[in-house]
């Protein structure tokens, strides 16, 4: 009980992180490239790393650094349950997570109860997934789909953790333009901080921020 | 952890009333739930009228979970079930999450609770570490 909800911020805040900084627009915008071209096959584009300012991540040799304090709420219209034999938790109708840089909603939302301090492995988003999210540049973010999945699993040693969008289908749009990607499957790596569009479909990236540093305002698909 | 737990009605009276669940072994000797109340007015049904309720929940380590808080509910003793329709509140046993909602449905032998209507949730975490 004692993290469950406080890693369903984590989980939220990577949203956050992903969008960031610039860079992960210039990634996105470099990516393009390689949708454009795997648009039609069974393919995997996968973004470079990203360079986020504020992401959680593991394996670093970073000193640990504090963090103001963070308030998230959550609300939904009910029921809400609270399973301690099975350890969940589970959120129904509208469903809206906030905190000072983020809105998420959706219909229903469950998590994991960790015990003993353990690290909380998986938070379910379900049926209509909408987030907006605003970086430290004011940029902002729109992200939709029918279901958003955190994954937290330490194998050998080597930590897991992502957070997968799919369904609707999963789509990113960057702020009031039509830079938008939509896929199989958004999937963004906790630890490796790159977004992964699993078979996209459609690419629609003007190149204001591209990586050539164009201005380019051509649709790519 | 979970499975059928052990449910053992500590009694009391008008003013007085609480009612602990056990786990199961090894760890029989620490208590899963504790629901108590500053009065317990017998009503119809075998039911209990208990006021100002506060629900404890405990891990096998006898942290506490969380505290659940309201008014007022309804108890029946012989099914373990604890109801309302009024508000509630729930902290977490470091506090940094509280609950807030309208009704409820605690089921003890189980240890599931379900909040009908209007749950909100605050989460506070003050110095969160970057790693």
């Amino acid at each position: 009980m004692k993290h469950y909800l406080t890693i369903l911020f984590l989980a939220c805040g990577v949203w956050i992180s992903a969008a960031q900084t610039n860079d992960i627009t210039n990634t996105v915008a470099g990516a393009t490239a390689d949708l454009t071209t795997n648009a039609t096959t069974n393919a995997v584009a996968e973004m470079p790393a990203l360079a986020s300012t504020n992401s959680i991540t593991a394996g670093t040799n970073h000193p640990a650094a504090s963090r103001p304090k963070e308030k998230i709420t959550i609300h939904s219209e009910g029921p809400y349950e609270m399973d301690l034999n099975n350890r969940w938790i589970t959120y129904q109708d509208r469903v809206r997570v906030t905190d000072q840089q983020m809105v998420m909603t959706c219909d229903w939302l469950m998590a994991n109860l960790p015990q003993n301090n353990e690290h909380i492995t998986n938070i379910v988003a379900q049926t209509n997934v909408i987030g907006d999210f605003t970086d430290d540049k004011n940029q902002k973010w729109h992200v939709t789909g029918d279901k958003g999945v955190y994954a937290y699993h330490v194998v050998d040693g080597v930590t897991n953790e992502t957070i997968t969008l799919t369904g609707n289908p999963p789509q990113i749009q960057e702020g009031q333009d039509t830079n938008t990607m939509t896929g199989d499957a958004i999937v963004y790596n906790i630890v490796t901080k790159k977004v992964t569009i699993k078979n996209p479909t459609s690419v629609f990236w003007y190149g204001t921020n591209s990586v050539a540093g164009t201005n380019s305002m051509a649709p790519k698909f | 952890m979970g499975g059928r737990a052990q449910q053992i009605p500590v009694g009391g009276n008008a003013t007085d009333f609480s009612s602990v669940q056990y786990y199961q072994p090894p760890h029989e000797q620490q208590i899963k739930s504790r629901m108590s109340g500053a009065e317990a007015d017998p009503i119809e049904g075998g039911l209990l009228l208990i006021r100002q309720l506060k629900l404890e929940a405990f891990n096998e380590k006898g942290e506490l979970q969380f505290v659940v808080t309201a008014p007022q509910c309804i108890y029946d003793p012989m099914k373990g079930l604890a109801t309302s329709t009024g508000e509630l509140h729930m902290r977490t046993g470091d506090s940094q999450v509280q609950v807030d909602g309208k009704g409820f449905l605690w089921r003890q032998a189980s240890s599931l609770l379900t909040i009908s209507n209007q749950v909100q949730t605050v989460i506070e975490k003050a110095g969160a570490v970057i790693r």
